[in-house]
């Protein structure tokens, strides 16, 4: 048999998952510059403990976990839905430029919104930044869907190469930003290229918590569809899938969720690309797997990346893209050195 | 039926199809023949759905096909591409299940090794789609496109139709006539209409009940096969001199000479 699934049942894949992603928040929530152990983290989440530790776990750890959580899962659903609507393994947000869209668009409202778009900022309040973030990401993966994708089929090369195409304009145009920027701003800047959530408040988690959960929700709707619509556009037809609502679906709701997770933690990149594979050998192809379980190895990554970028250099700390990068980067090139000599993804 | 009338299809600067009239019964195994860049998979895409902007008039069952939603279209036809890519490390049987959208789920895989059966790779069910050879998987593809239409809801009640293009191409001998054999079968007992684009002359004389032969876009012979296999015609169309002979069977059978 060449049955290469780790686990046979989905389920127990997804309940160990799960499970595994709840142990490293915990851990997570005690270690630090401060240690806290096991006990006291826990018991903390839970009943009173003393106002230092109290302090250091519930009001600054935990928001930040749970943002580490939201934004893993968000990029790790996006990346799942993307590969899906390229057909293709390597249409991670930020490979193909969906970050850099939504965080142009976000740097853009920083630097900008107090002065030419200072009526949207009025308007739109503390959404504003997210509904541009979501706005940026829907635009590139319009731009690139059209440029990759004729009759049906996607062209792998036109997707990647729009995609450094617009990374590199995206680059472009938030440098020219930079020259307008304040220096408060110019430091919110730095913070968007690198990805972080190491400022993570109780505020970032209210702007990323309902457009994260309501893709999380509505995505997985589209797994069945999404697996006819890997054998391309029209037998996915011809089997009388909805084509249309399939892709429109899935373009709104991956912007949605990439565009929240920009809005609050910058560019995180890697995570859209990593999940899903290794969701893939762990439980198969099936949508109806990947992109729950894409979701959660998508946290636990964000997780454990942050908290590597916590503990390493403590008290100091890592900017989280760093890590990630340095783990995401080897990753990558596994990844290419694999598809020499497997067929499929 | 399966009604093309007065159908013409052009792109850009091209016409492809010219004029084509021409009806297929549920029951039938109806071929459409001819050179290559004559039209046949533009016809079988015009008739699948797949292309809307025709001139003329497509109707599946009195009912014009622009105006049928996808749902309802995979109801009443399957379509096998000549070509399907798939680059993930699907199950066979998770290929074939993707078509049985109305089956419940206790009958999924039950239903995905019976329809594996009749193409003979049910003992592939368990395997990684992309490793098997390219007859393999056209096999597996054809055994997914006839479970579509065997297990529609409404499969009682209406006429259907199988639309292959080329669905041949990897296949041994043996195979190939396993395949038209099954398409008989499935033709008269599920009263569905077989609709196949061929190269092979000699596969479509033994199978077809009629044949339309195709070159530039237009019809040059439509009918039994024993009234299109004309030498002069078929020599014509194929730019080739080609003899038509009886097979001691009966059917006709061609020799380029």
């Amino acid at each position: 048999m060449t049955n290469t699934r780790l686990f046979d049942h989905p389920y127990y894949g997804l309940a160990a998952m799960i499970f595994l992603m709840l142990i490293i928040a915990v851990y997570s929530l005690s270690v630090g510059a401060i240690q806290t152990g096991w006990s006291q983290a826990s018991a903390a989440l839970i009943t009173e403990v003393d106002p230092m530790t109290e302090k250091v776990v519930i009001d600054i750890r935990l928001p930040r976990i749970l943002l580490a959580i939201l934004v893993g899962a968000a990029l790790g659903i996006a990346g799942a839905a993307l590969q899906g609507l390229f057909r293709n393994p390597l249409a991670d947000p930020g490979l193909v430029g969906v970050s850099s869209g939504a965080a142009l668009a976000a740097v853009t409202v920083i630097v900008l919104g107090g002065s030419a778009l200072s009526d949207y900022v009025g308007w739109a309040g503390d959404l504003a930044l997210p509904t541009a973030a979501f706005f940026g990401g829907l635009a590139v993966t319009l731009i690139i869907y059209q440029i990759a994708t004729r009759n049906g089929r996607t062209d792998v090369s036109l997707m990647l190469l729009a995609g450094i195409a617009i990374n590199a304009i995206a680059v472009a145009l938030t440098g020219i930003l930079t020259y307008y920027a304040t220096d408060e701003e110019l430091r919110n800047l730095t913070f968007w290229s690198m990805g972080s959530i190491a400022s993570a408040s109780k505020e970032d988690l209210s702007i990323a918590v309902l457009p994260i959960l309501f893709a999380l929700i509505a995505l997985p709707y589209y797994a069945k569809s999404l697996n006819a619509f890997l054998m391309g556009e029209s037998a996915c037809r011809h089997m009388g899938y909805k084509l249309k609502q399939l892709k429109t679906g899935v373009i709104i709701f991956s912007s949605l969720s990439v565009g929240a997770a920009v809005a609050v933690s910058g560019m995180i990149g890697f995570i859209g690309l990593a999940a899903p594979h290794l969701v893939r050998i762990l439980l198969g192809p099936d949508h109806r797997w990947l992109l729950p379980g894409s979701a959660i190895i998508g946290a636990i990554l964000v997780t454990l990346s942050d908290m590597l970028a916590r503990t390493l250099l403590a008290p100091a700390e890592l900017p989280i893209g760093l890590v990630i990068a340095a783990f995401g980067g080897p990753f990558f090139l596994w990844l290419l050195l694999q598809r020499r000599n497997k067929i499929g993804w | 039926m399966l009604v093309a009338k007065n159908l013409s299809f052009e792109t850009a600067n091209k016409r492809i199809l010219e004029n084509i009239s021409v009806s297929i019964a549920p029951g039938e195994i109806f071929t459409i023949l001819g050179p290559n860049g004559a039209g046949k998979s533009t016809l079988l895409k015009c008739l699948s759905g797949d292309f809307q902007h025709f001139s003329g008039k497509i109707e599946i069952n009195q009912q014009s096909i622009n105006q049928l939603t996808d749902e309802k279209l995979a109801e009443l036809r399957a379509v096998m591409p000549q070509f399907i890519r798939l680059d993930f490390p699907f199950l066979v049987r998770e290929v074939v299940q993707m078509a049985l959208q109305p089956i419940p789920k206790a009958q999924l895989l039950p239903t995905a090794i019976k329809a594996l059966e009749r193409f003979e790779v049910a003992h592939l069910q368990a395997r990684n789609y992309l490793t098997l050879s390219g007859g393999e998987q056209q096999r597996v593809q054809l055994a997914r496109v006839f479970a579509q239409l065997e297990h529609q809801s409404s499969s009682t009640l209406s006429d259907r139709y199988l639309l292959l293009d080329e669905c041949t191409s990897n296949l041994d001998l043996a195979h190939q006539h396993q395949v038209f054999q099954a398409a008989r079968q499935f033709a008269k007992t599920h009263n569905v209409g077989v609709i196949a684009v061929l190269h092979d002359l000699n596969l479509a004389a033994q199978y077809s009940d009629r044949s339309l032969i195709l070159k530039d876009g237009k019809i040059q012979a439509l009918g039994e096969v024993k009234r299109v296999y004309q030498a002069n015609l078929l020599s014509n169309v194929y730019g080739l001199p080609i003899k038509v002979m009886p097979h001691p069977k009966g059917w006709p059978y061609i020799l380029p000479s």
